[in-house]
């Protein structure tokens, strides 16, 4: 019931949010039909499209149970975008200038990559202990340093003087992940984290206090949860996923090297896709797959129309407020139809 | 008030078809349990809820509150259970906020003051009114809103439980007033469930029952209470529970000089506080709301740390013990249900197994076992008879008095030897009332050692065994609740010699 129901409302929320940007696209002389037609084709319309859709979305779907854990833990980690960069740039350099054997070197790449992205957290967790400072404000501040100390480090230090923009030389050949019938297998890692997470949060007793945390933070504490580590853990846990995206996206990516913008907006769009999925573990795996749909079908959009794939971003963000009004806007329509008809019952 | 309905959305339904009427001059009681729908009643005459249905007229001319001012401009006017005014203010400077007397738009405070203490005196109402708000009393605080509500010259003055936190010599003082105000012309609504105290004071009296109203009636003097609360909750009640005496051994929780300063170092909360609670006994501690009860429990559960003295429980020192630590020794029923003692939009299964979680069978290594988490729980929903659709309902959707089942028998199935309740019977109906309380003289029975906290003066006299007082954060009496009368324990919580 429950779940028919908010499927339901997810897909009037989105074919609403379509209808809105049509009148938009309508605005600028260009046919939404076309449009959306375009970002159908390229987002879906054929295995290459659909293959490319999953290799666009599995940094999302990282940085997205991120945020999703983090929010549902009570714990607002904010700093998805500096993890992710902390995980790329190291998984890039270390994979130029290490050497190893190759599939041994992917997989301890990936695993530096978070690493690296949960002692970026572990920084923010270490704070909160020892200073009582608020993670949401120091993963926020995080980010800023995250995204010029690596931006300097590719800059300067490990600069390929051959590149056109500040980046990395490209990581050795064999580190590169492979694909499965054009699926890359970091999409594969993603989901099986995804899995990994569900199956912390709802069977481990950590998971538990995690969870209950999220609900009421004093009910944890007095009921004796263990609410210090346990934030702790959520941060560094967190900041793994978000690293492991980074480093995923070197290793598994089309660059194969760290360059300036390479972190673009997944971060951020991690934070927007937990809220889309109400910090649902597995809704997050859905509409990181759809924010993927969109940004891959954007690039094909713009090729075929004169619609600039910037447009994608707008179209996003009408699809989130669609989808939150239309959640509360269903459940206090609900209640009042609920109220009028027990009157109609009390008037009798 | 004419056929009043009310339907709170989704589907709550608070009121079918009351009629409700005011005489000028009366004092008119509105009795019923909790979730009876006096509150909602009143809150509609006084404008903060619109009514589904209904009409109201005052003297005759139909209206509609529509707000608080609105009413305010009627005559009607309510003070809340909880009290809601500055506390860094003078009184009298709360009693005008909102529409201070002012010159050329300049306040004249003199004029304000002396205004106010007119008012008090012309009333006769006992409060001194040049005082800082937070250094007077609840129950003078309680007299600054009363005032703020005829410096704005209500005629029907609505008081939502008034006595709920008062000691019985501060309510025989407020009765006096309420009778004065009523010869002044004053109309006067008692929102109560104290019976004995509504038999006392009113002239006519109103029974709600589950959102219907049973009857209204003349108090003239035929009814008991035993036949109002029969009608209150609509079949035969007894209230008190039996008790036998018993030996007590050994000593549980054992407090020692605990004092607790405020953060900034300058105010004890907390001034060498001594208690013993032995197995097999029942303590109270009585005080007037705010007297350093609250900082007691954190400091007892580990929320706080002292700032000196010592805690000991069954024999171990947990001084500087965390809570976690603390919670395999204690079980706790908190004051506050929603916000402590329950995590609300979690469903009844992960709220009966918080503090189960920590230990053996329901922790395995890294795993919370699930088989042994729905057994706990579906033992624990029959043996409370915790009454919910099953064990994955959400804990919001219960009613008060089975959310507060869920954590009774939570805390009780731990099977700790000290049990700490802070106001377990808050808010509930007569038959949770009297439920929790057989609950917690089973426990005694079964030698455990509780530590009960209540504002509650005649509860805490029927449970307890002994019984301290507890003022300005100093234990200031220790006392035998069989020999001493409650008027005694009143004396101690205000702080006046007999």
């Amino acid at each position: 019931m429950n779940t028919v129901r908010s499927v339901l409302q997810t897909a009037v929320a989105i074919s609403l949010a379509f209808l809105v940007a049509a009148l938009f696209i309508l605005l600028q002389r260009s046919s939404p039909f076309e449009v959306y037609r375009a970002l159908y084709e390229y987002g879906l319309g054929s295995w290459f499209s659909f293959t490319n859709t999953l290799n666009a979305s599995f940094p999302l779907i990282l940085t997205g149970l991120s945020a999703s854990i983090a929010f549902s833990s009570g714990v607002v980690n904010l700093g998805q975008h500096g993890q992710f960069l902390w995980g790329a740039l190291v998984a890039a350099v270390a994979g130029v200038y290490l050497k190893m054997p190759g599939w041994f070197g992917t997989a301890f790449l990936a695993v530096l990559g978070g690493l690296v992205g949960a002692g970026w957290a572990a920084l923010a967790a270490f704070f909160k202990r020892k200073y009582r400072m608020d993670e949401f404000i120091s993963t926020l501040m995080l980010n800023f340093l995250a995204e010029y100390t690596t931006l300097y480090l590719a800059t300067y230090p490990f600069l390929d003087p051959k590149a056109y923009v500040p980046s990395t030389r490209m990581i050795r050949r064999e580190y590169f992940l492979a694909s499965f019938f054009d699926v890359n297998l970091a999409f594969f890692v993603a989901v099986f984290m995804v899995f990994l997470s569900w199956w912390f949060l709802w069977k481990t007793w950590r998971g538990y206090e995690a969870r209950m945390m999220g609900y009421n933070k004093l009910f944890a504490t007095v009921g004796g949860c263990d609410v210090e580590t346990d934030t702790s853990l959520i941060l560094i846990l967190t900041g793994f996923l978000s690293g492991l995206g980074g480093a995923l996206l070197i290793l598994g990516g089309t660059q194969h090297r760290f360059m300036k913008g390479i972190g673009a907006n997944f971060g951020w769009d991690g934070v927007m896709i937990a809220i889309m999925a109400q910090n649902s573990v597995v809704q997050t795996l859905f509409y990181a797959l759809f924010i993927g749909f969109l940004k891959n079908g954007a690039v094909g959009m713009e090729f075929e129309t004169s619609v600039p794939s910037e447009f994608v971003m707008f179209l996003q963000a009408i699809i989130v407020l669609t989808l939150v009004g239309a959640r509360s806007g269903f459940a206090s329509l609900s209640d009042w139809l609920r109220a009028r008809s027990e009157l109609r019952r009390l008037m009798k | 008030m004419i056929d009043i309905c009310k339907v709170y959305p989704p589907n709550v339904v608070a009121l079918k078809h009351v009629d409700f009427s005011l005489v000028r001059g009366e004092v008119h009681a509105l009795v019923g349990e909790n979730g009876a729908g006096k509150s909602t009643l009143m809150k509609i005459l006084s404008g903060m809820v619109r009514p589904s249905h209904g009409e109201i007229r005052v003297n005759g001319r139909r209206v509609q509150i529509s707000n608080p001012v609105v009413a305010a401009r009627l005559g009607i006017g309510m003070v809340h259970q909880e009290l809601a005014l500055v506390g860094s203010l003078k009184a009298y400077e709360n009693v005008v906020l909102g529409s201070e007397p002012s010159r050329f738009g300049f306040l004249k405070p003199e004029l304000s003051l002396q205004i106010v203490k007119g008012l008090a005196e012309k009333f006769g109402l006992k409060v001194d009114v040049a005082e800082t708000t937070q250094e007077l009393s609840i129950a003078g605080r309680q007299k600054i809103e009363i005032l703020k509500q005829l410096y704005r010259n209500v005629d029907i003055l609505i008081l939502d439980e008034p006595t709920a936190s008062l000691t019985p010599q501060e309510t025989e003082e407020l009765f006096e007033e309420i009778a004065n105000l009523k010869r002044q012309g004053k109309t006067i609504v008692f929102v109560a469930h104290k019976l004995d105290e509504v038999l006392k004071i009113s002239d006519r009296i109103t029974v709600l029952r589950k959102g219907e109203k049973i009857a209204t009636f003349e108090n003239d003097g035929t009814i008991t209470a035993a036949q109002l609360a029969e009608m209150m909750v609509g079949r035969k009640v007894e209230l008190v529970s039996t008790k036998t005496f018993r030996e007590r051994s050994h000593p549980v929780l054992v407090m020692n000089e605990l004092s607790l300063f405020s953060k900034t170092g300058g105010k004890k909360l907390l001034d060498e506080i001594s208690i013993v609670v032995h197995a097999g006994e029942i303590v109270g501690i009585a005080g007037v709301e705010g007297n350093g009860q609250k900082e007691l429990i954190e400091v007892l559960i580990g929320l706080r740390k002292a700032t000196s003295g010592r805690i000991e429980i069954s024999g171990k020192d947990v001084t500087d013990a965390s809570v976690r630590e603390r919670r395999s020794l204690l079980a706790y029923v908190p004051q506050d249900r929603k916000n402590v003692g329950l995590a609300l939009k979690a469903t009844v299964l992960e709220n009966l197994i918080m503090t189960h979680h920590m230990g053996p069978p329901l922790k395995k290594k890294w795993l919370l076992d699930n088989s042994s988490a729905k057994n706990l729980a579906a033992r624990l929903i029959e043996g409370f008879n915790i009454v919910c659709r099953n064990s994955f309902e959400r804990v919001q959707n219960l009613s008060g008095g089975n959310q507060q089942k869920v954590i009774i028998a939570r805390e009780i199935s731990l099977n700790r030897d000290l049990i700490v309740l802070d106001q377990p019977t808050r808010g509930l109906d007569v038959a949770s009332t009297r439920y929790v309380r057989d609950q917690i003289l089973a426990l005694r029975n079964a030698g455990k050692a509780v530590l009960l906290i209540s504002s509650d003066l005649d509860e805490l006299m029927d449970l307890s065994d002994r019984l301290y007082v507890i003022r300005s954060g100093r234990i200031v009496a220790e006392l035998d609740p069989r020999t001493v009368d409650k008027t005694v324990v009143g004396y101690h919580m205000l702080g006046v010699s007999a």
